[in-house]
C-alpha cells in the first residue's frame, strides 16, 4: 500500500489547500481553526493511526468543549473537502489502473477506504461529537466513499472481481471477497452489492443449466439442478449477502426461470422429439409461471413452426405426426389446453390449405399395419375405453365450468385435447371426411371376394362412434350391399355356375364405378351370362350392369409345362386369352390387343406390361408381344 | 400356354328396369334411390309401374293414394292409377289394398315402408347371420 505516498501536502500541491484557506479566513489562532488545521492533517489515506494530539490542540478543544456545534460545522465541511479532494486524486489513480487493467488494484482503493474510515473514527472521539453528530458524519462518510465505489469503471471492476472469483473453489478467494462485501455493506452499498451477486448468480445459473440440461430431455434434470443451487451456489452467497430475505428460494426460482427460458428456446425440438422429451416437458410445466412466459412460448413455438415446418417441402404426414406431439406435448405444459390452442392454430391454418390433408388422415385412420406412419391415429379410433364425449354446449349442463382465461374466444377443450376430434375438426364440415371415407372403403369393398366384411364393418362402426351415427348413411348402404350379395350369392348357388360370384351394388350410393369396358373372353362372359340371368329371374323388375374392368379372375396358366396361379383384373385375362387364341409364337402388335379386345390402350398397355412382368409374355419388338415360352 | 379359369368375381350394379324417366315423380329423386323416409334402396324400397306407364317410388304413391284428393287417380296425368301387371316390376304388388289402408307387397318389401329403424340394428343382424 505504500506504493503511493499520499501526504496533505501532496494534495496541496495538486488542487491547492482551500480547507487551509477558510481556517486562515476563520482567524487561524483561534481554537477552531488549530483543530480544525490539525484534524485536516490527519486524514490521510495512507495512515491508519493518528498521531497523538498535541497539547495546543488539546487546548483548544478543551477550550471548544465537547459537542459544539460550530466546530461540528467546521469539522463536516473540512472533511468533506478532504475526502472529495482524495477522491479526486484517487479517482485519477484508479482511471490510469483500469486502462492498463488491472483489475486487482480495487485492493488499493478499499485498503484507503478502510484507512480514512477508520481514521475519521478516532478524529470524532478526538472531537468529541455526540451519537446523532456522529451519525450524521457516518452519512456523509459513506455517501462520498459510495460515490468512488459506484463510479462506473470501479463498479465493473468489482462486478468483474465477483464474476471471477465467487465460484472459485479456492478458500482464500472466499476469504477476500468476504472481506470485500463486508466493506460494502459496511459503506452502506449492501444492496447494490446483493444485486450485483445476484446478477452474478443468475448469469452462472444460466451457464449451469444451459450447460447441463440443453438437449437433455429423456431424463429429469430440475431435481438435480436444485440440489446443485442447494449445495453449492447457496452457501457461498448466503455468506456474502449480509441481507436477512436472501433465502435458498430465490436461487431455487431463479433457477426455474432460466430452465424456463432455456426449454422455451429449444420447444420445438422437444416438441418433434415427443414422447421422449416427455420429462423436460414435465419439468417445464414446473418451471413455467408467468403469463408472460406462456406468451413468450406460444410465440417461439409458432415462430419455429413457420420456419421450420410450414412450407411447401413438408410432407403432409410429417406436418401431421408434429401436430400430434405438439398435442401431447402442449397438454404436459398446459393441461387446460389454452396454450396448445393457441400454438397450433398456425399448424391447423395450413393443414387446412393442404389437398391431400383429409385422404391422409382418413388413411392414417383406417390403417393399422406398421407401415402406417400415422399408426397412432389408427390406435387412438380403436381405442373405445375413453371415446371423446364432444358434448355441445349447453344450458343444462351441470359440470360446466367457464373457459380458461386466457383462451381465445372459439376455444372448445374437448377438441383441442383430443387428437383424432382435433384433427378432424381442421375442416369446417365432416362432409370432407365421409366423402375420403366413401372413396376408400368402396375400394376396399370392391377388393373382397369372400363377402367377408366383418373388418370394414367393425371399422365403420368406430368410425361412427367418432363422427356420429348420421354421416355414413352411404356406407351403411353399402355395406348392406355387401350383405344382400352375399345372401343373394347363396340363393343362386343351385342354379349358376359353381365358379361364379358377384357383388352387386347399389349404384347411387357408391363413388363412380371406373367404366372401362372391352370384351370378356367367352368363357368368362359364360359364367357371368349365366348369374346375371339367375338374379334377374330372381328380382324381378331390375336389370344388372357389369363393370367389366372391377372383375377379377382366378386362373391357372401353364407355361411350358408348369402351373402359375393369378388373380387378376378381368381385362389383364382377357389380354391373356387373347393370346392364348393366337397360333403358337404369334407376334401380336399393341394396336390390335386394343382393336381385337375393343380395349383402351391403356389399358392394354397396363396389361401387356403386367404379363411381360409375370414373364408369361415377352416383349418381342416394339410394341410386339408373344407367349414366353 | 394354356389358361384354367377357376373362378370369377363380379361386380355388378343393379337398375330398375325403367322404361323412361329416371326420377321419381313424386319425390323427384332417382328410382335406383329411396323415397325419402327409407334407407336402403332396393327391396326396401320398391317401385311400381302405372298401367299410364308413370313410375313411382311404392311409399310414395301409397302416401298419394292414401289421401282423399287423389280420388285413386295418377298424379301426372289424372288417370285412375293401376299397376300395370305386364310388368316384371309390379309382380306381387297389389296396390288396391293402398285404398283400404293396407299394403301387401311382395316378400321381403313388406316392412318397407315403416321401415326407417336404425341401421345400427339392422346390419348387426345380417352380421350375425354371416358369422
Amino acid at each position: 500500500m505504500s506504493t503511493l505516498p499520499i501526504t496533505s501536502e501532496t494534495i496541496g500541491t495538486i488542487f491547492g489547500s482551500p480547507y487551509r484557506k477558510d481556517a486562515e479566513h476563520d482567524d487561524p489562532s483561534s481554537d477552531y481553526g488549530v483543530a480544525i488545521d490539525w484534524l485536516c492533517e490527519q486524514i490521510v489515506p495512507d495512515s491508519f493511526q493518528i498521531s497523538e494530539v498535541p497539547l495546543r490542540v488539546k487546548n483548544s478543544l478543551r477550550n471548544i468543549g465537547r459537542c459544539n456545534e460550530w466546530l461540528f460545522g467546521k469539522f463536516s465541511d473540512m472533511v468533506r473537502q478532504k475526502l472529495n479532494c482524495i477522491g479526486k486524486e484517487i479517482d485519477s489513480l484508479l482511471k490510469d489502473l483500469s486502462e492498463s487493467g488491472q483489475t486487482g488494484q480495487l485492493g488499493l482503493l478499499f485498503s484507503r477506504i478502510i484507512n480514512l474510515s477508520g481514521i475519521l473514527q478516532q478524529c470524532y472521539l478526538i472531537v468529541g461529537l455526540d451519537t446523532a453528530q456522529e451519525h450524521l458524519m457516518e452519512r456523509l462518510e459513506n455517501s462520498i466513499f459510495q460515490s468512488w465505489v459506484t463510479e462506473k469503471s470501479v463498479w465493473e471492476a468489482i462486478q468483474v472481481v465477483y464474476e471471477d472469483k465467487l465460484f472459485d473453489e479456492d478458500g482464500s478467494t472466499l476469504e477476500a471477497l468476504l472481506e470485500m462485501s463486508d466493506l460494502l455493506d459496511k459503506i452502506d452499498l449492501g444492496n447494490e452489492m446483493t444485486q450485483l451477486l445476484l446478477e452474478t448468480a443468475r448469469t452462472r445459473i444460466k451457464h449451469y443449466v444451459g450447460e447441463s440440461c440443453a438437449g437433455q430431455w429423456n431424463r429429469p434434470r430440475l431435481a438435480k439442478l436444485l440440489v446443485w443451487v442447494k449445495d453449492e451456489l447457496f452457501p457461498r452467497l448466503t455468506k456474502l449477502i449480509p441481507s436477512d430475505e436472501f433465502t435458498v428460494d430465490c436461487l431455487t426460482s431463479m433457477t426455474k426461470i432460466e430452465l424456463a427460458v432455456l426449454r422455451t428456446h429449444e420447444i420445438f425440438d422437444i416438441v418433434i422429439d415427443y414422447p421422449d422429451s416427455k420429462c423436460a416437458l414435465e419439468e417445464f410445466r414446473e418451471c413455467l409461471i408467468t403469463a408472460e412466459q406462456r406468451s413468450k412460448l406460444v410465440e417461439l413455438f409458432i415462430a419455429e413452426s413457420k420456419l421450420r415446418l410450414l412450407h411447401a417441402g413438408t410432407d403432409t404426414v410429417d406436418i401431421i405426426v408434429c401436430y400430434i406431439s405438439a398435442i401431447r406435448s402442449f397438454l404436459i405444459v398446459d393441461h387446460r389446453g389454452v396454450l396448445l390452442d393457441k400454438a397450433c392454430r398456425p399448424i391447423r391454418n395450413h393443414l387446412r390449405s393442404r389437398k391431400d390433408t383429409v385422404q391422409q388422415i382418413v388413411n392414417a385412420l383406417l390403417n393399422s399395419t406398421p407401415a402406417n406412419r400415422l399408426i397412432e391415429l389408427a390406435i387412438e379410433l380403436r381405442n373405445t375405453d375413453h371415446h371423446a364425449k364432444v358434448h355441445e354446449e349447453s344450458e343444462r349442463d351441470l359440470n360446466w365450468v367457464p373457459d380458461p382465461v386466457e383462451a381465445l374466444p372459439d376455444f372448445r377443450k374437448g377438441v383441442v385435447e383430443d387428437i383424432v376430434e382435433s384433427l378432424i375438426s381442421i375442416f369446417e364440415s365432416k362432409g370432407l371426411f365421409v366423402e375420403e371415407f366413401v372413396k376408400v372403403f368402396s375400394e376396399r369393398l370392391l377388393q373382397v371376394t369372400d363377402y367377408d366384411v366383418r373388418e370394414i364393418y367393425s371399422d365403420l362402426h368406430l368410425l361412427k362412434a367418432r363422427f356420429g351415427n348420421q354421416e355414413f348413411n352411404s356406407l351403411d348402404v353399402m355395406l348392406k350391399d355387401m350383405l344382400l350379395s352375399k345372401e343373394f350369392d347363396r340363393r343362386l348357388r343351385t342354379k349358376v355356375p359353381e365358379n361364379v360370384h358377384s357383388s352387386v351394388v347399389s349404384h347411387l350410393y357408391w363413388p363412380k364405378l371406373p367404366s372401362y369396358s372391352f370384351k370378356m373372353p367367352q368363357e368368362i362372359q359364360a359364367g357371368l351370362d349365366g348369374y346375371q340371368s339367375a338374379y334377374e329371374e330372381l328380382k324381378k323388375g331390375r336389370k344388372l350392369l357389369l363393370s367389366p374392368s372391377l372383375c377379377r379372375v382366378d386362373i391357372n396358366v401353364n407355361l411350358g409345362g408348369k402351373d402359375h396361379r393369378y388373380k387378376v383384373a378381368a381385362d389383364k385375362a382377357a389380354i391373356l386369352y387373347f393370346f392364348q387364341d393366337q397360333p403358337h409364337d404369334a407376334e401380336v402388335k399393341l394396336a390390335v390387343v386394343c382393336m381385337k379386345l375393343q380395349m383402351s390402350l391403356l389399358l392394354a398397355r397396363e396389361g401387356l406390361k403386367f404379363w411381360v412382368k409375370a414373364k408369361v409374355l415377352e416383349e418381342c419388338g416394339l410394341n410386339t408381344y408373344r407367349v414366353n415360352e | 400356354m394354356k389358361i384354367k379359369l377357376n373362378s370369377t368375381y363380379a361386380i355388378y350394379s343393379w337398375h330398375w328396369d325403367v322404361p323412361e324417366d329416371e326420377l321419381c315423380g313424386i319425390c323427384r329423386v332417382a328410382f335406383d334411390g329411396t323415397c325419402p323416409t327409407c334407407k336402403y334402396p332396393g327391396d326396401q324400397c320398391p317401385i311400381v309401374i302405372g298401367e299410364c306407364h308413370h313410375a313411382f317410388h311404392l311409399h310414395c304413391i301409397w302416401k298419394w293414394l292414401e289421401t282423399d284428393t287423389s280420388r285413386g287417380l295418377c298424379p301426372m296425368c289424372r288417370q285412375p292409377f293401376h299397376t300395370d301387371k305386364s310388368m316384371a316390376v309390379n309382380q306381387g304388388i297389389d296396390l288396391t289394398a293402398a285404398e283400404s289402408g293396407m299394403v301387401q307387397n311382395r316378400g321381403s318389401a313388406a316392412n318397407g315402408g315403416e321401415n326407417t329403424s336404425d341401421s345400427t340394428v339392422d346390419l348387426a343382424s345380417e352380421e350375425e347371420d354371416t358369422e
